[in-house]
């Protein structure tokens, strides 16, 4: 789908039409439930949580402006970055910090499906803060611009930059020989 | 050899990408939130939001009431001065005002050879601002005709 296609589906669905809103969410619920899987670890939390952020979008959507040169898909992420934040600190199981408390504790791989192929996945992303693991996976797994992914974080697009470096130097030093 | 970190990331990548929910899923999922979307409000146009138009209304108000206040003849104003005096209980104007050439109290009128007050002195201590005050409802006042 161009560009231009989604804009135009922006404007009927802030207009309030749900036949296009339908069709932006089919074109953007399998990363956005990607997104969450990774940070939640659980498919059918994921599920739910997906499904809470296209419910948060709608609502939001009147506040959303087209010509300002946020892109859509930026919008959804920020949307779906600030539900995970909002449940991390409601309910501790669902925190960021998951990560390293699974990396620590090997028995809990059981609980999750198909954990095996993504054992490399999560154990690079455990040595990652939080910030940095964002980074990887909005720059180079979602393939997000810049400055969309400055946009998400809330940080200027010179200090993603910078950001960005340092990570893949320490990514770099992580490399099994 | 040691990988590099492009082949490397695109390895992680594929683990991410793993895993992908089928096309029936999803439209199974929008239809259970279909079901679920409240009616969309109707996007106002900012100039039309009600905070701006009521701003622009008040500023708008003041600035007549200003020009009015501005042109209006001096009778007019007497009586605003009247009103707002007997609201806030200050005595009647033409004791306290010793300029105006209307005024027929001997009591509140200087002689015309006497000195004239001090500066930064009250020429009144009764005066609405008090002593040392400044008396704003002198701003409405207008100087005799020569």
């Amino acid at each position: 789908m161009s560009p231009d296609e989604i804009q135009k589906l922006v404007i009927l669905a802030k207009r309030g039409d749900k036949k296009a809103f339908g069709v932006l969410y089919r074109h953007y619920f399998q990363r956005i439930h990607r997104y969450c899987r990774v940070h939640l670890f659980q498919d059918e939390l994921a599920k739910d949580v997906c499904q809470e952020v296209f419910l948060r979008a709608w609502k939001a959507l009147a506040n959303f402006k087209v010509d300002t040169g946020g892109t859509f898909q930026a919008f959804l992420f920020t949307v779906a970055r600030n539900l995970i934040i909002d449940l991390s600190r409601k309910k501790k199981e669902l925190s960021l910090h998951m990560f390293t408390t699974l990396v620590a504790d090997e028995s809990l791989e059981e609980q999750f499906d198909t954990i095996n192929s993504r054992t490399e996945l999560r154990r690079v992303l455990a040595q990652l803060t939080d910030i940095e693991r964002e980074i990887v996976i909005l720059r180079y797994f979602e393939e997000l611009r810049h400055n969309e992914v400055a946009q998400i974080i809330g940080i200027a697009e010179g200090t993603l930059r910078v950001r960005i470096m340092r990570i893949l130097r320490k990514l770099r030093s992580k490399l099994k020989p | 050899m040691k990988q590099s970190l492009a082949a490397f990331l695109v390895k992680l990548k594929r683990q991410y990408f793993s895993d992908q929910i089928s096309k029936s899923e999803i439209a199974q999922s929008w239809e259970l939130l279909e079901k679920r979307l409240p009616a969309a409000r109707p996007v106002v146009p900012r100039w039309y939001n009600y905070q701006y138009v009521f701003a622009g209304v008040s500023v708008v108000m003041v600035l007549l009431v200003a020009l009015v206040v501005l042109t209006s003849n001096t009778q007019a104003l007497g009586k605003l001065k009247t009103a707002i005096r007997s609201a806030l209980g200050i005595p009647n104007e033409t004791a306290l005002s010793p300029i105006d050439s209307t005024a027929t109290s001997s009591s509140t009128r200087r002689a015309p050879n006497s000195q004239p007050f001090a500066k930064n002195q009250p020429q009144d201590a009764t005066n609405s601002a008090g002593v040392g005050g400044f008396d704003i409802l002198k701003i409405f006042e207008k100087k005799p005709a020569q």
